[in-house]
């Protein structure tokens, strides 16, 4: 499905974020925002995940208004620029927070939840540290953690929120390489 | 007796926000924002995310909480009926029984007072010993 973005506008009070911004997306696509900080980019994606909201301009999928769903309707997953992960959960617990939040009716059993769970930690290559903390982790990891959580859901969009900004440039070219290949494996599953 | 309580609130709910006040400040709302993003409504944000983080906080405010109350004399003098059994605080009992002339009873009360003061202070000790960094990191400081 495409998501059309129209004349997004967002103000900060006297400082305009996102000024008539038109953007298509098509389905399996494979976008990076660039610009200096302060141009928008944490704005733009966090109005796709529903964090905020846009003064003027509209949002569409499919024909569906995508700014007027509730931002867990969206199936979007976003990994936030310092993560955010929940420090007083183990790296499974961050990992299952999405599912095992679900209503009752569209959560998956327990069992299927713990097997997803630990797919997730191999394709990100942390199997065996599920029951490490955040604060125990190094920042790749942590990053890595952060992307498995948001996968936990099977969000048919992914948002990456400065992916690498955190990270020293040595890890940040292996997480590149790996980070590319990881989606487009996701993505050939997908089709 | 709602009169005892809501005195005792207003005296003692500022040292739980004091508190935790700075304790969230610092903490700042990127996990509750990720918490939402992954679909949890408001409550489950607050029990699985909010008040998770602030736990020990919350406890070690509550523990100052009751130490204050446990010694409250003025405002739950002003507002009790001073009906024994029903509307009377320890420290109020300790002067009732003080100004009866009975002395025995009044030294007894107060003795207890003390022990529980005592207990409230191993209980503090502990959660600074135990949780301390959390605490410490966070306090306003000194109280």
């Amino acid at each position: 499905m495409t998501l059309e973005l129209s004349r997004l506008r967002r103000r900060y009070s006297d400082f305009a974020a996102l000024d008539d911004v038109s953007l298509t997306i098509a389905a399996g696509e494979f976008l990076a925002l660039l610009g200096p900080s302060g141009s928008g980019k944490t704005t733009l994606l966090r109005i796709l995940a529903g964090q905020d909201y846009p003064a003027s301009g509209g949002v569409r999928r499919g024909g569906e208004d995508f700014l007027a769903m509730h931002a867990r309707e969206r199936g979007v997953g976003l990994v936030f620029q310092h993560y955010a992960l929940f420090r007083h959960l183990s790296v499974t617990e961050n990992i299952a927070f999405g599912p095992r939040v679900r209503p009752r009716r569209s959560r998956p059993a327990r069992a299927e939840i713990a097997a997803r769970v630990e797919r997730l930690l191999q394709r990100v290559q942390l199997d065996g540290l599920g029951s490490r903390y955040p604060a125990q982790l190094s920042g790749g990891q942590r990053q890595r953690v952060a992307l498995a959580r948001a996968l936990a859901v099977e969000p048919d969009l992914l948002l990456l929120d400065e992916p690498f900004g955190a990270l020293d440039a040595q890890v940040r070219v292996s997480l590149r390489r790996w980070l590319r290949k990881l989606l487009k494996e996701l993505d050939d599953e997908q089709h | 007796m709602p009169g005892l309580v809501l005195a005792t609130m207003f005296i003692t709910l500022p040292f739980v926000a004091r508190e935790l006040i700075p304790l969230m400040q610092a903490q700042g709302s990127e996990e509750e924002q990720a918490a939402r993003v992954l679909g949890a409504n408001g409550w489950q944000m607050f029990f699985r995310v909010t008040l998770p983080n602030i736990r020990w906080v919350l406890l070690y405010g509550v523990l100052l909480c009751n130490a204050r109350a446990m010694g409250e004399f003025g405002a739950v003098s002003v507002v009790s009926g001073h009906i024994r059994g029903l509307t009377t605080t320890m420290p109020l009992e300790v002067e009732m029984r003080y100004n009866e002339y009975d002395f025995a009873g009044a030294f007894a009360v107060a003795s207890l007072l003390a022990l529980l003061a005592l207990v409230t202070l191993a209980v503090k000790t502990l959660l600074e010993w135990r949780y301390g960094n959390e605490i410490a990191a966070h306090a306003p400081g000194g109280h």
